[in-house]
């Protein structure tokens, strides 16, 4: 095992200071409970199968057993970790409860997923991972990598800033091969190609099947509503990919079997910005309510998280890894990794595929990337005339009243 | 995976089509096809055929006339076509090969004879048809050395041993090097041509011949030991020195960085001076891609004009050999296509 200070992370001494306090904050821990939400959402849905989907975010069948490695954003391999025989767990979340809670870690205007994730880690919610794996994608991320060393081992996994792959390429596949290489020596694996291949393959045939699914949401909106999708995705994030191919399978199929004659009478909106990650749903749901539809979506909760596959050119390691390389960081569309003109071109591309009736953009309040971008987005789509809406929101209800005005008004000018 | 490696698979089997019918043509065709014995002396274009038999004026060198153990030995069998392909057929093909020989080697044997420039035109004429039409695809799916050298390139991903990426310069010092080596070539036998200087012609003739690789490596499908060493005089002896260099960077080349042999290849070169202009088109519709590069790592010529572009429009790069592997690899459905005479053909699909 290399050194603490390699991985990121903290002295033990400071860290055990540290542990004390999160100890200290939740004793009880804290465990939220989604019954109610996931019983409105169950309702919601117009299939059958959603009754399985919903269960499923409750119940831990479908993940696999062995070593757990919990990660952060879109940027992790999950197909290294799962080569060495770890269960990759993602654990990007949205919670109001630990975000409350992180509120006591973090100062008040760190971004909502950040206070959220702290909120978890102090509650104990971390405490059953092997390993923390922590992309140095924004400054938030970053710094997590050394406020939850106390809570698990921690690995940063630290990456060059921007998605050119001119440049970067090379420097991308390095890092991966170090974590690659770290993750052999601490789970004991000899994986090489064949494992690694065979993962990319796993995760190939999810990716195949989401695009299925991507392209018969757009065509035939509201059968798979946005809830379900965004449930979907947020469960990839944890189930096994043949038992999320299962799921999303059996829902596909439903809905396919029930699209003739369907009519939508709403609008179909692209959802960009930041993630929406259950129960977060509070902008779907105010959508929901005047009968609107993200069919399509730019989040890394959604679209990035599943849509691009590993194209593997040279079935060397190496060159497996580079696959990945650019399969998770230069189609990358995060904002720390400046994607714009990416993310400026799906917009433009998927609005007009399509023909959505506007674009949507989700802004978290508190993320300085997010909402920095928001004034190139909004000049150039209405140069292309599209119609968008940038709205900036937190995980709290409060507002709730405010962005329905707001959501509305767009709605009724799109005539 | 299923549906995405079906270029590939279909250039494979092309390849080695064309490896068979071009390295063993002589072979099979012989006796069916085949022309005239080679008589030299007489006029080309005696044979009544559209392609004349281009030979040799009397008193010059030509390849019928090296004995075992020369160094352009075995050139004097006939090919069973008189046609100059824009690929690398080679005139060191065993039995003569389907067709005669490369362009290369068209010009330095007809700048060395002094050749009636209304024989060569019939053979110029097809070759830059051939050359419109289809630009550099010659070299990535007819090529047979291209095709040995792919096969290089599978034995060392086979072992584990990853590409070797070179940087621009060094490519673009390739093709600069492959300039050099077409002019000296010309020029040599330009000059060996001349009436004063015909003395040097028995050490000089075909100076690219004596140290390309595809001289050397040709014989061998047909177990024919290939003149690989002649060190009667200085001349003699330079030549084959730069001939086991060159063999050396070959497979090189091939090993360790795909394709990157193909900058220097003379006849690539040629080829490329179409590229830009020919019915076979690379399109991008950029609004689609999602910069993931996936294009610029799997092109075997290091290319990354697909990835940088921004427009949308063309892009036929005069180093693309049309091995359409950007295309299929590009995850992103309908957003490089491949065109034949503005007619879409194939686009990117997932």
């Amino acid at each position: 095992m290399k050194k603490h200070q390699d991985q990121g992370g903290l002295k033990p001494e400071y860290a055990s200071i540290l542990d004390g306090f999160y100890r200290g904050l939740a004793p009880s821990g804290l465990s939220p409970d989604y019954r109610a939400e996931t019983e409105v959402y169950r309702r919601r849905s117009r299939l059958a199968s959603a009754g399985r989907l919903y269960e499923s975010l409750m119940s831990a069948s479908g993940v696999a057993a062995g070593p757990r490695v919990g990660y952060f954003c879109n940027l992790v391999p999950e197909e290294l970790i799962r080569a060495c025989g770890a269960v990759p767990v993602r654990l990007c979340e949205l919670d109001h409860a630990c975000a409350r809670l992180g509120e006591e870690v973090l100062p008040g205007d760190a971004c909502p997923m950040i206070k959220s994730i702290c909120g978890s880690a102090a509650a104990g919610r971390y405490r059953d991972l092997d390993l923390l794996v922590i992309p140095a994608a924004c400054d938030g991320k970053a710094k997590l990598s050394e406020l939850l060393a106390p809570v698990r081992p921690v690995y940063l996994l630290d990456l060059p800033r921007s998605s050119e792959y001119l440049r970067n390429a090379d420097a991308w596949t390095g890092r991966y091969q170090d974590f690659f290489d770290f993750l052999k020596e601490r789970f004991r694996s000899r994986a090489g190609r064949s494992e690694l291949t065979a993962e990319c393959r796993r995760a190939n045939l999810r990716t195949q099947l989401f695009r299925r699914l991507y392209h018969f949401r757009a065509g035939h909106p509201g059968l798979i509503n946005h809830f379900d999708y965004f449930t979907l995705v947020s469960l990839s994030f944890r189930l096994e990919p043949e038992a999320w191919l299962d799921l999303a399978g059996e829902i596909l199929a439903e809905a396919v079997g029930r699209a003739e004659g369907l009519k939508f009478d709403g609008r179909r909106i692209l959802l960009a910005g930041s993630p929406i990650i259950f129960p977060a749903y509070k902008v779907l749901d105010i959508l929901y309510e005047f009968n609107c539809e993200a069919v399509a979506d730019s989040l890394c909760s959604g679209y990035g998280h599943l849509y691009d596959p590993v194209e593997i050119d040279e079935e060397t390691e190496t060159g497996i890894i580079r696959a990945l390389a650019l399969k998770y960081l230069a189609a990358s569309l995060c904002p720390c990794f400046m994607g714009l003109n990416k993310l400026l071109d799906l917009l433009v591309d998927t609005t007009a595929e399509y023909r959505l009736d506007g674009v949507i953009y989700h802004d978290l309040r508190l993320c300085q990337v997010f909402d920095m971008q928001t004034v190139a987005i909004r000049q150039v789509l209405k140069e292309k005339r599209i119609p968008f809406l940038s709205i900036k929101t937190d995980l709290g209800r409060e507002d709730t009243g405010q962005l329905k005005t707001r959501i509305e008004a767009f709605l009724e000018m799109l005539g | 995976m299923k549906p995405r490696r079906r270029i590939t698979l279909s250039r494979r089997i092309i390849q080695l089509a064309c490896l068979i019918l071009l390295v063993y043509g002589g072979y099979l065709f012989k006796g069916r096809l085949a022309g005239q014995e080679a008589n030299v002396g007489e006029p080309p274009g005696t044979g009544g055929s559209l392609f004349p038999d281009l030979k040799a004026p009397k008193g010059a060198m030509s390849t019928t006339q090296f004995a075992p153990g020369s160094i352009l030995w075995p050139s004097g069998a006939t090919p069973v076509l008189e046609n100059y392909p824009p690929t690398l057929v080679c005139r060191f093909n065993p039995k003569g090969g389907l067709f005669k020989a490369c362009i290369v080697h068209f010009f330095s044997e007809n700048f060395t004879w002094q050749t009636h420039l209304k024989y060569l035109l019939p053979h110029l004429t097809l070759f830059v048809l051939l050359c419109f039409l289809l630009g550099r695809f010659w070299c990535g799916w007819v090529c047979p050395i291209g095709s040995l050298g792919d096969l290089l390139s599978w034995l060392r991903r086979r072992m584990n041993v990853p590409v070797r990426r070179f940087p621009a310069g060094f490519r673009n010092a390739l093709v600069f090097s492959s300039y050099g080596l077409l002019g000296a070539t010309l020029g040599i036998s330009t000059f060996i041509g001349l009436p004063n200087y015909s003395r040097f012609q028995c050490y000089w003739f075909l100076p690219y011949c004596q140290i390309c690789p595809a001289r050397l490596v040709c014989p061998v499908f047909g177990l024919i030991k290939p003149g690989w060493k002649d060190f009667t005089n200085g001349v003699s002896a330079t030549f084959t020195l730069l001939a086991w260099l060159v063999l050396g960077l070959f497979v090189a080349a091939f090993y360790w960085g795909r394709r990157v042999w193909c900058h220097l290849c003379p006849v690539g070169l040629v080829n490329s001076w179409f590229n830009r202009g020919a019915g076979l088109e690379l399109h991008k519709k950029a609004v689609k891609c999602n910069k993931c590069g996936y294009c610029a790592d799997a092109c075997p010529m290091g290319l990354t004009a697909m990835y940088e572009a921004d427009t949308d429009r063309k892009y036929n790069q005069n180093g693309c050999i049309m091995c359409l592997r950007c295309l299929e690899v590009c995850p992103k459905d309908g957003c490089l296509s491949c065109r034949f005479f503005g007619r879409r053909v194939l686009e990117s699909r997932y």
